[in-house]
């Protein structure tokens, strides 16, 4: 281990800097900063929410083309093609293509509709299932450029996102520089969605359910033709070198979503048209030079004006072995519940805006990982799997409310090609 | 939940800065120059697992460009 | 998996060795082989002792304009720096210096003999309009000190862009390093050479020494070092070695070299207003390490 013990580069030592670079072997290689290779890239990845036990299946509908014990299964397949564009330039595309079948919760019901919330016990409360007919195909685009030049970079994106009964436009600027004899690192950046909702598909609404159980629903927040909803978000990081082995960074972000937020799959579903969030996360990279391993650490912490915060703590190793990259990863997740979730949303009328989606329920979740990255020089093979699973007595804070029976649990797959040319 | 979530962080950065002097000359900078050292360095797959995450779980976003919605959520 | 291969050979006048990590011994014997030609390439080209060299033919050029190709426009251009930076100690013209002083046999030179020399000597006699040369005549240039250092970065150079992630190359004790792989480097005491001094550990970067103690004479108790003063044409006090670690091996040969020529009592202050880390070992044995933690 040297030291160094100078604050700021002397004018000799720039003096003698600036003259070596003019050296052929001593320019600095372009990688540095540009890159110079161009990498085309391949995903297959199958993801597979677990079914519900029957049950916990609500039988009011199983006659009406709902009741499906089941949840979705998504087939994603991913293109990403990035090259450089002269010295200062790259750009890169990514296209996502998914296709989505399976069921979705629509409500939460008691089986005796009649009885008061605060009766509600865990193996009443039953799940009101869409019937397994959703079939659903999303494809997205991701257009980017980034500009490099001494001291940092400027990248812009653009992207768009369609499904039958969705769309999304969004784009976003960036800015990263570098100070302190490239020791420390600052980025700024913003962001700007403006979605379209078009649903049809898949909603209860027309079915013989929403006669049947119209009587005692709250009614939802409709969308009458299609609706609009917009997000807005900010961000600021900042990154140190602290050792030749280790380097930290914090941001902290800013997003504000409004519009029609509600949403509009559920039956009971109806959510202010305004949603202010912030995050502060923290992030740790550090080589563990005897095994050639990074180890990743990275921390968030997310609050928004729904009444939710969530912690999440995200844990890897790279284990490099020969040619081969081994990658254990773990994630803990834990949110509060949004102050106007209930499980038993039906009786909640006297409220300006309910919700019974699980997603915005008092849960944790875990989610363990291993990923065999083969380097066969062009080309990276790649494998990974992940299994998730999610819980309220997994959560931080303890629910006042029995576990909702929609919470999930999924298994990923994924199988991957890197070509860098 | 809070005090401990505020202590990890001022352990933190009471690391930062103490460490705050130690100047890395650049060719000490071989380690950290690994894609493995990187914050992201699998992109498809950072970009998939926050589309999940955001579709599954009500937090989303983070010190990092945002990218447009789904119909997921 | 990659392993380690070694080759030692000669060049340059001095004992030289690669070492590269690569997936099979064919790899790192062809790489090598361009390597070593490489080596030989930059010998060729720019040794004094060669006749047929360009810097021979530069040197013969009797006040003729000579147009230099880039990497050597470069070189000379850096040479330039040093002689600024140095306040004209570093002086590639200095060479003809070694007329009058021959240390083999250990005789002191007359006044006289080095008086006639110096009117020969300096670079700011030198019209130099990059990329365009023009060395007066019986003047001379010598490019000894900078070639070896550039060659070593050069020659990491090479071998990266053969596919070679890591690796050391070393040309007479100029060390060069690239890649994940740290190497043990051990400094040895100029009084003693075979006595090692410290070990350090080099990543990614360039190292070399200069001192005294490579070629002195002792002549009525005075030690005569071969590091000569290109103003007066005498030996100059230099404290007995420095070892730099910098980016590069070029770099870390200049500062050495400089920071020699700074002589014993201003090397110090020199060195750590430049700010890289190094070891200075002086006459008395006194030894400054500023490479430990």
């Amino acid at each position: 281990m040297t030291k160094t013990t100078r604050r700021k580069p002397s004018s000799t030592l720039l003096a003698l800097s600036t003259a070596a670079m003019a050296l052929p072997a001593l320019t600095p290689q372009a990688h540095a900063v540009a890159p110079t290779e161009r990498t085309l890239s391949y995903r297959y990845t199958q993801y597979n929410e677990m079914g519900i036990d029957a049950e916990k299946v609500s039988s009011i509908n199983v006659d009406q083309g709902g009741g499906s014990s089941q949840r979705y299964d998504i087939d994603i397949n991913q293109y990403a093609f990035s090259t450089p564009i002269g010295d200062h330039f790259s750009l890169s595309i990514d296209v996502q293509d998914e296709v989505l079948t399976g069921a979705t919760p629509w409500t939460v019901a008691k089986e005796d509709v009649k009885g008061t919330p605060s009766d509600v016990s865990d193996d009443e409360i039953k799940l009101v299932m869409s019937g397994a007919t959703i079939k659903e195909h999303r494809t997205e685009a991701n257009l980017g450029t980034t500009y490099y030049y001494s001291s940092g970079t400027i990248s812009g994106n653009l992207g768009v996102s369609k499904e039958d009964d969705y769309e999304s436009a969004s784009g976003g600027l960036s800015w990263g520089g570098e100070f302190d004899d490239k020791q420390t690192g600052l980025a700024v950046g913003i962001s700007y969605s403006d979605d379209t909702l078009n649903p049809e598909e898949g909603s209860y609404r027309g079915t013989e359910l929403e006669s049947k159980i119209g009587g005692w629903l709250n009614g939802s927040d409709p969308v009458i033709g299609t609706a609009k909803k917009q997000s807005t978000s900010g961000f600021v990081s900042a990154s140190r070198i602290l050792s030749p082995n280790w380097i930290m960074q914090g941001g902290v972000s800013y997003t504000q979503k409004s519009g029609h937020l509600s949403d509009p799959y559920k039956a009971n579903d109806k959510r202010p048209d305004e949603r202010n969030s912030y995050t502060f996360n923290a992030g740790s990279r550090y080589w563990i030079k005897p095994i050639k391993a990074a180890v990743h650490a990275d921390y968030r912490y997310y609050v928004d004006d729904w009444g939710i915060d969530s912690h999440t703590i995200s844990l890897a190793l790279y284990q490099n072995w020969q040619k081969l990259q081994i990658i254990p990863s773990l994630r803990y997740y834990s949110q509060t519940s949004a102050s106007f979730y209930s499980i038993s949303a039906w009786d909640t009328n006297l409220y300006n805006y309910y919700a019974d989606d699980h997603r915005l329920s008092n849960f944790g979740a875990i989610t363990t990982g291993l990923k065999l990255v083969f380097k066969q020089k062009p080309v990276d093979w790649i494998i990974s799997g992940e299994y998730y699973v999610s819980g309220a007595d997994m959560s931080l804070d303890k629910a006042d409310e029995p576990e909702h029976p929609g919470l999930l649990k999924y298994a990923k797959f994924t199988f991957g090609v890197e070509h860098r040319f | 939940m809070k005090p401990k979530f505020l202590s990890v962080l001022a352990v933190l950065i009471a690391i930062t800065v103490l460490q705050g002097c130690t100047h890395v000359a650049p060719y000490q900078r071989g380690a950290l120059s690994k894609t493995e050292m990187s914050w992201t360095p699998d992109h498809q797959d950072a970009t998939l697992q926050k589309h999940i995450y955001f579709a599954k779980e009500a937090s989303s976003g983070g010190a990092e460009a945002a990218g447009g919605g789904c119909g997921c959520n | 998996m990659e392993s380690l291969y070694s080759v030692a050979f000669q060049a340059m006048g001095s004992p030289c060795q690669i070492r590269l990590y690569a997936p099979s011994r064919n790899s790192a014997q062809s790489v090598s082989q361009l390597l070593i030609n490489e080596a030989r390439r930059f010998e060729s080209k720019f040794s004094r002792y060669l006749s047929d060299s360009l810097v021979s033919r530069i040197n013969q050029s009797q006040g003729a304009e000579h147009l230099l190709d880039n990497e050597t426009a470069a070189i000379i251009n850096y040479a330039a720096q040093l002689f600024e930076q140095s306040n004209g100690l570093f002086d590639i013209t200095s060479g003809l210096l070694r007329r009058a002083w021959d240390f083999s046999s250990a005789q002191v030179p007359s006044a006289q003999t080095i008086e006639k020399l110096l009117p020969f000597i300096g670079w700011q006699r030198v019209s130099w309009q990059n990329p365009k040369i023009c060395l007066p005549d019986k003047m001379q240039i010598d490019l000894g000190g900078v070639v070896k250092e550039y060659a070593a970065d050069a020659l990491a150079r090479f071998a990266q862009e053969r596919g070679i992630s890591s690796g050391l190359i070393e040309l007479g004790g100029d060390i060069r390093v690239f890649g994940e792989h740290s190497w043990p480097i051990g400094i040895s005491d100029p009084r003693q050479p075979s006595k090692a001094l410290y070990q350090l550990r080099l990543q990614a970067g360039g190292f070399a020494t200069s001192g005294n103690y490579q070629r002195y004479f002792i002549h009525n108790g005075q030690r005569y070092s071969h590091i000569l003063n290109p103003k007066t044409g005498w030996p100059m006090i230099t404290p007995a070695g420095v070892s730099v670690v910098a980016e590069n091996c070029l770099i870390a040969g200049s500062v050495s070299t400089l920071a020699l020529l700074m002589g014993e009592t201003h090397c110090l202050q020199w060195l750590y207003e430049v700010g890289l880390p190094f070891l200075c070992v002086f006459n008395d044995g006194r030894i400054v390490n500023e490479f430990c933690e």
